[in-house]
Formats: C-alpha cells, structure tokens, sequence
C-alpha cells in the first residue's frame, strides 16, 4: 500500500511538472492565470534577460515578453554559444501585480540551452553573485 | 591575475572605434552644455540606486538581476522624469509623456529626451548589450545614458537619431 501511495504522488508530481511541454512565450502569457507558479519549459529569443515570442517580437519591441532575472555575471561561453538567440528556458512562470509594471517573469531557471546546440547548458557559463 | 581589458573604462575602448558598424555610433553627451537637463539626469541616476537600494534591502527578485531605467521628457523649458522602471529597457513606462506618470499600465515610451539606464553586471556584460542600447535609442529616437557600477557611464546614440532631437 505505501509503495502504491509513493508511486501515485510521484506520478503526480511527474505529470504536473511535465504536462505543459514546450510552450512559446506568447502562450505562456495568455495562459497567466494557469501557468502562475507552474514550472514551464519556454522556447523562445532571449536577449539581455528579456525572454521574446521570437527575434522579429524582439526588433519590434513588442510588449509580450517575459523578464528573467540573472542574478550573476556570464562567462564567456555564454557569449559565445548562448547570447541573443532562441533558447529552451525551464524556470517557474510567476505573474507578479507591481504597481503598473508589466509583470510576467520566469525565475528559478533549471535549464537554459540554445535550440541550436541542445546539449549544451547556458547555467553552466553563469557565476552567481554572492 | 592583473586588470584585463574588461575591466578598462568603457569610455576608452569605445573611443578608439567610434563607429558600431551599421548599428549605430557611439557620442559624446550631445546634452552636456544643457545645466537643466544634466540635473534630471543626475536625479534620475539617484532615483535608480534608490530604487535598487530599496530592492536589495527588500530581497526584490522582481528588480534585481534586471536593468532598471528612466525616460526624461522635455517639460516646457525644464524636465521630467518617469519613474525608475525595469520595463523602460524594454522602451515602456508608466505614461506616454510627461503629463501621466501615475497611471497603470506601461505604454510605449513616445518623445523622449532621453533614457536613462542601470545595468547591474560587471564590464563584460556591459559590453555585450552595446546593441540592445543602440537598438533602444534607435527606437526612441534618443540618446540612451547607460551607467554601471563598475564602469563610467557612457551614451548610446543611434545614427538615426535625429540631431534637432538632442539640441532641443
């Protein structure tokens, strides 16, 4: 019996962190209010912390992205495999209320990799800040 | 290991290649004569570090990690400034102009003298987003002033950037 439980809340556990598979930026913001708080996996154009639908939502400055704190200093991989490109980012999707800024965020990022060079992850090249 | 050429004021590396390619090209403060504005754009600059003092002491997730900034405005013959934002980066603020700074949601930041920017990294990183300033200004049709605690601040000026704008 208590084996049954462990594996039915570990399947439980899989399946919510699993059921959303990729999703784009765009996506993720028109599903706010299911999404809030749910680990997500995210492909989309990354560039100077903000997360775009793609690079023609970046050059046009589009007013759907999401902010995505890095709480550290790159190295040089990072620039030289991971800067302004399209990446798979996993982090936990939070909409933030903040007073009239635009509040959509990913924070607590597991997995950052270039959709062109999958094996590789971009965490790998950040030096956090004390 | 010594100081290496990251740790080197911007200013002096960028002087020695004062173009940026088709992106744009590095000035120099096209506002410094201006009394008026250098006032602003030093009380914005405080208005920044309190903001990211304010989010330090508070653990801010929601600021720290990010760029915050400000969009000065022409204000009769002075100025004024929206307030400090991580969405301005990203050319919105609270307000399209001077006149509504209070009100909800960011908007498309519109007639801009100028923004102002903190970016939090080291040299490098700094470095590495010459063309998302460049871009910013393009955009807004403004000079960006971008200013790091660990280098001077320097302007952003896209080429595009009309020059009736900055002798305003």
């Amino acid at each position: 019996m208590t084996k049954k439980i462990i594996l039915i809340t570990f399947l439980l556990t899989f399946i919510s962190c699993k059921s959303y598979g990729e999703l784009t930026v765009n996506e993720v913001i028109s599903r706010a209010e299911e999404l809030n708080g749910k680990k997500v996996t995210i492909n989309g154009f990354f560039s100077a912390g903000i997360f775009y639908e793609n690079r023609d939502a970046y050059e046009n400055f589009t007013a759907e992205f999401l902010k995505v704190p890095i709480l550290g200093e790159w190295k040089e991989g990072y620039y030289k495999h991971c800067k302004s490109k399209n990446v798979l980012i996993t982090g936990v999707y939070t909409k933030l209320d903040l007073k009239g800024e635009l509040g959509n965020y990913l924070f607590d990022i597991t997995e950052f990799r270039p959709v062109d060079l999958p094996d590789i992850n971009c965490l790998d090249f950040l030096e956090p800040w004390d | 290991m010594s100081a290496s050429s990251q740790d080197q004021p911007l200013d002096t590396r960028i002087q020695s290649r004062p173009t940026e390619g088709k992106i744009g090209k590095y000035s120099q403060d096209p506002n410094a004569g201006d009394k008026e504005f250098q006032k602003i754009l030093l009380r914005s600059r405080g208005d920044i570090a309190a903001e990211i003092e304010l989010a330090k002491a508070n653990k801010d997730r929601a600021r720290l990690g990010l760029e915050v900034g400000v969009a000065i405005y022409q204000d009769g013959d002075g100025y004024t400034a929206s307030r400090p934002s991580t969405d301005v980066p990203t050319g919105k603020a609270i307000g399209s102009n001077h006149l509504n700074l209070i009100d909800a949601s960011p908007v498309p930041i519109k007639n801009a003298k100028a923004i102002v920017i903190y970016n939090p990294y080291k040299v490098r990183s700094v470095k590495a987003r010459y063309e998302n300033y460049m871009r910013l200004s393009k955009r807004l049709n403004a000079p960006v002033y971008v200013t790091s605690m660990y280098s001077r601040s320097e302007v952003f000026i896209h080429s595009d950037v009309k020059n009736d704008r900055s002798n305003k």
